[in-house]
């Protein structure tokens, strides 16, 4: 069997009300052979972990494009927790100024990917981390 | 409590897990199913099917709400395809039922076809159960109608809603005969748009066409006009669909239906374990791998071959009813 069938949850958090930028990227992933949930706008913390946790995804893929992300992410993050869900990874892609990434690693999130980046790049860090956790996670 | 107890209980978290485990073909997978299928049953699955873009998951969450209103609980299933070359695939659905979000009696799962090129895989059958024995009173299906999806569909579900917009028209001449046969609902979707009047008649006029149902199945199915946006119709399907269900209890047809489902599962499961057990003995069994090569090789044809094999199957039955026969006497 095939191992791949990585399942991404990519949501935007924030009210800025466009999100070209996380259809580009679910897109993406998808050519890369992922399997993309892919939550639209409008979107609560809350609702982010309802939807990763009844879609078993294997990571969360956050977009925030608003400049709210060291005000966002620990609502999420907290959330999760809440939840017993933070054994899920978390990455951050957007608008993101790099003294900002410290930040965000200290609050767990894995990786950040800043406006920019390469989808490859992604693509290879979710497929290697994914793989990880599922030999952790399976083998109990 | 084990994962059996969980999910019973409505364990949100094992539920998820569970159909993962199903999507995977996971081998433990088989063993909790054998556990839960005497527990299913009791839920009325509800398909949703139509072109892609007339407002299937539109509709599937403002109908999860009305049913909601109605104190019934409810699972979703929303299926959209893999691609065939990636094997990658964008599961939207759900961006359509934010409003749904917050309830923890509704659970809503996206699955990708996988494998299961325009049909349903057997995952879509087995989150269905899983649900059934959550405790969710309906399980709606959305799949993308494009051929081989609505003949599984009408086998998976109790009752079939075909969505269709208006100036889908010539779309249903062109899609596959027996699609107006399926469809316990039509729905014409978008009515706040022109032209929905004109596809309501058309599609009265097509099911004219179509005569009686087979068998005894007199149900006539509702033309019902509906918009998402305004909630036009949504409570005249809600009615319809439960109706349905009222009809097809009360004339019998649920236990048939329930039948002919199970009949096709056990039916796929057991090709697919068939080939899967072939293929294993050709590898580990020098004997059957030399009468396999007699097919390639062109001394033995496979019409032939596989009659061989049936003939050794209808043999061991019919040693097992003598040898019944005569524990008897
Ligand atoms: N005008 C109008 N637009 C609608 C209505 N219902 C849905 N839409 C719009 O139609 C588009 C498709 O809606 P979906 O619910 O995603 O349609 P779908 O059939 O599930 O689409 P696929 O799953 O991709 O096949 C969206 O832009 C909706 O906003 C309606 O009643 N009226
Ligand atoms: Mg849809």
């Amino acid at each position: 069997m095939r191992d791949e069938n990585i399942r991404i949850l990519v949501a935007k958090i924030g009210l800025d009300g466009h999100d070209r930028g996380g259809l580009i990227i679910a897109q993406a992933l998808k050519n890369a052979g992922m399997e993309v949930i892919y939550t639209g706008l409008k979107n609560t913390s809350e609702n982010v972990v309802e939807m990763a946790i009844q879609e078993d995804v294997d990571i969360i893929g956050i977009s925030i494009l608003s400049g709210a992300h060291l005000v966002l992410m620990p609502i999420l993050m907290d959330e999760l927790k809440k939840n017993n869900a933070d054994d899920i990874p978390v990455i951050v892609g957007g608008v993101i100024p790099p003294g900002d990434i410290p930040k965000l690693k200290a609050m767990n999130v894995r990786e950040v990917f800043p406006a920019g980046s390469q989808v490859v790049e992604a693509v290879a860090f979710i497929r290697r981390l994914v793989q990880e956790r599922r030999k952790s996670t399976r083998a109990s | 409590m084990n994962l059996f107890e969980k999910i019973k209980a409505g364990d949100i978290c094992s539920i998820a897990r569970l159909i993962s485990k199903v999507e995977r073909r996971d081998p433990e997978v088989i063993k909790a199913i054998k556990e839960i299928y005497p527990h299913c049953g009791n839920a009325h699955l509800i398909g949703i099917t139509g072109p892609p873009g007339v407002g299937k998951s539109c509709l599937v969450s403002e109908l999860a709400g009305k049913f909601r209103e109605k104190n019934r609980t409810v699972g979703i299933l929303a299926v959209d395809p893999s691609s065939p070359f990636s094997g990658g695939a964008l599961l939207g659905d759900r961006a359509r039922m934010i409003e749904l979000a917050g309830d923890k009696d509704v659970f809503i799962r996206s699955l990708a076809s996988r494998g299961a090129s325009g049909g349903l895989s057997a995952a879509v059958s087995d989150a269905a159960d899983i649900l059934d024995m959550s405790g969710k009173d309906l399980v709606l299906i959305e799949t993308v109608g494009v051929g081989q999806g609505e003949v599984d569909i009408a086998r998976l579900a109790h009752t079939v809603l075909l969505v269709l917009m208006p100036g889908y028209g010539d779309a249903l001449q062109a899609m596959k005969a027996g699609i107006m046969e399926i469809a316990d609902i039509l729905i014409v979707n978008k009515a706040d748009l022109s032209g929905a009047d004109e596809a309501v008649a058309e599609l009265s006029t097509v099911q004219g066409f179509q005569g009686m149902r087979e068998g005894q199945d007199k149900w006539v199915a509702p033309i019902i006009k509906s918009s998402t946006l305004d909630g036009e119709g949504i409570e005249d399907i809600a009615g319809a669909v439960l109706k349905h269900f009222e009809y097809v209890k009360e004339q019998g047809f649920l236990r048939k239906k329930n039948r002919d489902r199970r009949t096709n599962q056990f039916l796929d499961i057991f090709t697919q374990q068939i080939r899967d057990e072939f293929m294993r003995l050709v590898k580990v069994d020098a004997g059957i791998q030399r009468w396999v090569d007699k097919i390639g090789d062109l001394e033995l044809d496979p019409y032939s071959a596989s009659e061989q094999v049936i003939e050794l199957l209808r043999n061991a039955r019919e040693q097992e009813r003598d040898s019944r026969k005569r524990t008897r006497k």
